[in-house]
């Protein structure tokens, strides 16, 4: 027997080192580029959608998202392990290609590797190795017996055996380099584990050693090909396609998907809506294979968290099994369950369209786009929708709001106030738009009163679009009735533009995203501010005076359209801050956290069973202690009133209020 | 089953008075204009009985202006088969023996086995052009039906009445017939967005309500009913329906029964009578009451000197 040789100059079963490496690469690569083939077909299947616009903000993301994992420390303990072992997997896969060369040329190093690069590399990768069998190790500790809640549901097998293939990797490539180095191949180059290992090793003779090397090697490489081929068929498929699906993230996060990205006219549709797997998205697909089960997205959904029938993680692996079973790598496709039978209606009609899920969730997968097709073809096609909200589309039809109090009403919140309006001709500079709240909901229609007052104040030259004024289409949309939010959009886009607005102020932030986000697409095309940043502007340029002193404790509440969805956190906070005397204060949810109220997604006009969303909300932020309450929308303000009264967490109950009536005590 | 559905577009006023104080004409804003939600109705129990069966037709009628072929566009979303508008351009026909009249002489040569009307309209509430139908066309007539069954094909009918106290009366009734549908009967459904693209794109048939009435033998111009005056509601406060919580749960219950209470303005007065009389005055001036020209106070106060 020979010693201190490549495990590839000998002979196996009487097949050189060297072909058998080749042919078991060849082989393995083979299955891998079929299967990965298999896949991209069910990809190209996918409808249109045109990702590849602001390709420098994506890059941005790519890096900053994607390769330093922006999203993975908010938990903490996971997070880190999940960066240690995309790093060392990084820095590993090129080791492993190194092997693979080294198994096939005649040269013993991979040219990129030698020399100085190749002694830094080694050092580096050594203590790669190290730190991601750490990190596997700690992760199968916490899988099996410090068990998360968010693993409920998801594949366990698959995440020991790839946790265990990993760990399987760096003991034999550490036992590779320890024997190799035992053995006097590799020489002066830097590699402290392996030597650690050699040391190990010492009492072998060199026939073990070598045997040892042989087998390492050998384990190694077939453990390698066998992790690459295992990933397209499981959940670790992210390994691959995780980059590219935080690459093609959606950029306007607060717009809805449109029923097809290729067609904008709804008449030119026979069909709205997602009712089998081929009205997904190339970028759905991408979704389904990116989605690696870690359950960020149910952790944080509210609708889960009151014990409603949701988990956003459990309806992308429903829509991926229904993909992958139609679509198999061999074999005939399984059509016995339908898609529509995969996700049943009390998950769609669960969600609150908050976002959290898609905000945590560390590959950017849209879960909100989904849950609003399936419910567009629960609505526009079938017909089997809860029927609580056929009242509101009609009120929003034949009355333009969605209480149904007729659109001559629209002008009853202003009682004795002058204001401007725009539709009878009045010339202004910015347009105040109303909404349904203010105009129609009594308490709301104050806060309606309040900003006018702070904006006749400050001066601005202001005025509404009085009696012409539509329902925005928000809750419509979100509803999947997509038919009538277009119908609104087109009327409102059609006023606007033949008023000639050009900046519009809107204080509910459902009306804020859908005149911002929305309405270009059809057409609209104005400058949208919230009135927490327009009031903030107003005040950092003096034109308000916060002089009285306000000795209170205020809790600010996020509103999930206003913060997640087009990333005001800001404004309202310091509007509060810079009032003299008050003392922010945070419940245990805030910001990109922040736990929805309850409302969205057409909630507001849903029957809600069991826990309420807003009690669980209200009680949390009581907890944190604040005298009032301060909110920035219509409907967290009545949500959080009636779960301030209702919730049975403490006996204390703070006032809720809207920023603009803060803002007013302290002129 | 062949239906023929007749629907009424209606005019909803929503603000508590059509009368414009500057004009003392009728406010052109403040309603809309919807289908009749009896009609709405009726036509689900059509929809449904051709559901149920499998075949047959259900056919829409409406009398009314150049507007009213949106209800018929609704209602062929709705699941109609075909729609009949009888033009009624001046929108002059209000008396319902001579719509009865037009409507029957339309459908006369039909071929149906169920007419099927709302029970009402929301906007007049005479509630009889349905049993005037059915007594022009000589057919059988079953009033404010809340539930409709068949049981075999050529046989009668059984379908049932609402009572008051939730008492119910089951009628049979052989075919063809006309029949008025309750509120009860069940919920309208909403449109799917195929159907409504149907709607929008089909044909709707249009006749002449002269035409019509002339070949009905009928005299538009001088009906038989005719509304001397219309008076419009008076402005009431605004009710509180809000008990005050300090009643007792029976008090309460009592205070919603009742509809709530009007709200109190203002203040009391009382005791003395000539601080009465004077807090009366001065209220009377202040709500412009009283001729501006004139101080009385101060004519008052001379005069007590």
């Amino acid at each position: 027997m020979k010693y201190g040789v490549h495990p590839k100059s000998f002979v196996y079963f009487g097949i050189p080192g060297e072909v058998l490496a080749g042919g078991i690469i060849a082989l393995s690569a083979a299955i891998f580029l079929f299967i990965c083939f298999r896949r991209f077909q069910l990809l190209r299947q996918g409808l249109s959608d045109p990702r590849m616009d602001s390709v420098v903000d994506r890059l941005k993301g790519l890096i900053t998202d994607g390769f330093l994992q922006k999203r993975q420390p908010r938990y903490p303990v996971a997070g880190i392990l999940h960066i240690v072992i995309f790093w060392g997997f990084l820095i590993l896969s090129l080791r492993s290609i190194q092997l693979l060369a080294e198994s096939l040329s005649s040269g013993k190093d991979f040219i990129i590797l030698s020399g100085i690069s190749g002694d830094i590399y080694g050092f580096l990768k050594d203590l790669a190795e190290l730190a991601t069998l750490a990190a596997c190790i700690f992760a199968i500790y916490r899988r099996a017996v410090v068990q998360p809640k968010r693993f409920q549901g998801s594949r366990q097998f698959e995440a020991y055996l790839v946790l265990g293939l990993i760990s399987f990797l760096m003991i034999t490539d550490l036992l590779f380099n320890g024997s190799g180095i035992s053995l006097g191949i590799y020489k002066g180059q830097v590699q402290p584990i392996s030597s650690m290992v050699s040391v190990l090793l010492t009492d072998i003779s060199k026939p073990g050693l070598q045997s040892l090397h042989n087998a390492a090697f050998w384990l190694h490489l077939i453990s390698f090909l066998l992790l690459l081929n295992l990933l397209p068929l499981s959940k670790h498929f992210h390994i691959i396609t995780a980059l590219p699906n935080v690459f093609f993230r959606k950029q306007i996060r607060g717009e809805l998907k449109p029923p097809r990205w290729d067609i904008q006219d709804l008449d030119e549709l026979d069909r709205v809506g997602v009712s089998s797997v081929s009205d997904f998205t190339w970028k759905n697909m991408l979704d389904f294979f990116s989605c690696t089960e870690c359950g960020r997205c149910t952790d944080h959904c509210p609708a889960n968290a009151v014990g409603r029938n949701l988990s956003p993680k459990k309806i992308t692996m429903a829509l991926r099994d229904q993909a992958y079973k139609e679509n198999p790598i061999l074999g005939d496709s399984d059509h016995n369950q339908k898609l529509t039978d995969a996700v049943t209606s009390e998950e769609l009609w669960a969600c609150t369209t908050c976002g959290s899920c898609e905000e945590q969730c560390p590959v950017f997968i849209e879960h909100v786009d989904k849950i609003i097709d399936m419910r567009r073809d629960r609505v526009m096609m079938k017909n089997d929708f809860p029927p609580e909200l056929i009242q509101m589309f009609r009120n929003i039809e034949i009355f333009g709001d969605p209480w149904g109090n007729g659109m001559a009403r629209r002008k009853e919140w202003i009682e004795n106030l002058e204001i401007n309006d725009v539709g009878q001709g009045d010339a202004v500079d910015i347009v105040y738009w109303v909404g349904c709240s203010g105009a129609f909901d009594s308490r709301y229609a104050g806060v309606a009163r309040s900003l006018a007052g702070l904006m006749k104040k400050a001066g601005v030259n202001f005025g509404t679009l009085g009696k012409l004024e539509r329902c925005c289409g928000d809750f419509a949309r979100r509803t999947g009735n997509e038919y009538l939010f277009q119908a609104m959009a087109k009327e409102n886009i059609t006023l606007l533009n033949r008023l000639g607005v050009k900046k519009i102020v809107v204080s509910c932030p459902h009306g804020y995203n859908t005149l911002k986000n929305e309405y270009p697409r059809f057409g609209g095309k104005f400058e949208v501010v919230h009135h927490s940043r327009f009031l903030w502007e107003l005040i950092e340029a003096g034109s308000l005076k916060l002089s009285k002193t306000v000795n209170k404790k205020i809790a600010y509440h996020d509103s999930c359209y206003l913060g997640r969805y087009n990333g005001e956190y800001e404004a309202p906070r310091r509007i509060l801050e810079s009032i003299p005397g008050v003392t922010l204060v945070e419940a245990d949810r805030n910001r990109e956290k922040g736990f929805c109220c309850g409302a969205g997604g057409g909630y507001m006009w849903l029957v809600e069973t069991g826990q309420r969303v807003n009690e669980t909300r209200a009680g949390e932020i009581a907890a944190a202690g604040p005298d009032q309450v301060a909110t920035a929308c219509p409907f967290c303000l009545t949500m959080l009133d009636e779960g301030m009264a209702a919730h049975e967490q403490s006996e204390y109950k703070p006032e809720v209020l809207d920023l603009t009536e803060i803002i007013e005590k302290a002129l | 089953m062949n239906s023929i559905v007749f629907i009424k577009q209606i005019v909803q006023f929503y603000l508590h008075s059509g009368i414009d104080p500057k004009t003392n004409g009728m406010v052109k804003e403040g309603f809309v204009r919807t289908i009749n939600p009896y009609d709405e109705v009726a036509l689900e129990c059509a929809i449904r009985l051709k559901e149920k069966t499998g075949k047959g037709q259900v056919t829409i009628v409406t009398l009314g202006p150049e507007v009213s072929d949106e209800v018929l566009r609704w209602g062929m979303s709705l699941g109609a088969d075909t729609a009949i508008h009888i033009l009624d351009d001046e929108d002059l026909l209000k008396d319902p023996l001579i719509v009865a009249a037009i409507l029957a002489e339309t459908v006369r040569e039909f071929a149906y086995d169920a007419l099927f009307f709302g029970k009402m309209a929301l906007d007049d509430e005479f509630g009889v052009v349905g049993t005037y139908v059915a007594d022009l066309l000589g057919l059988p007539v079953v009033t404010a039906v809340s539930e409709f069954k068949i049981s075999e094909p050529g046989k009668d009918v059984i379908v049932q009445r609402a009572l008051e106290r939730g008492n119910r009366e089951e009628v049979s009734c052989p075919l063809p017939a006309v029949f008025t549908v309750d509120m009860s009967l069940g919920r309208p459904r909403y449109p799917t967005f195929p159907e409504r693209k149907r709607a929008a794109r089909e044909d709707i048939g249009t006749l002449d309500a002269k035409v019509i009435s002339k070949r009905a033998c009928l005299d538009v111009r001088s009906p038989d009913l005719v509304i001397k005056s219309l008076a419009q509601p008076k402005l009431r406060p605004k009710k509180i329906l809000a008990p005050d919580s300090g009643l007792s749960a029976a008090g309460r219950i009592q205070f919603v029964m009742s509809g709530g209470m009007g709200k109190k303005g203002g203040d009391k007065v009382g005791g003395d009578p000539e601080k009465t009389a004077g807090a009366i005055f001065d209220f009377l001036k202040e709500k412009k009451f009283l001729p501006e020209s004139k101080d009385r106070p101060e004519e008052r106060k001379n005069a007590s000197e």
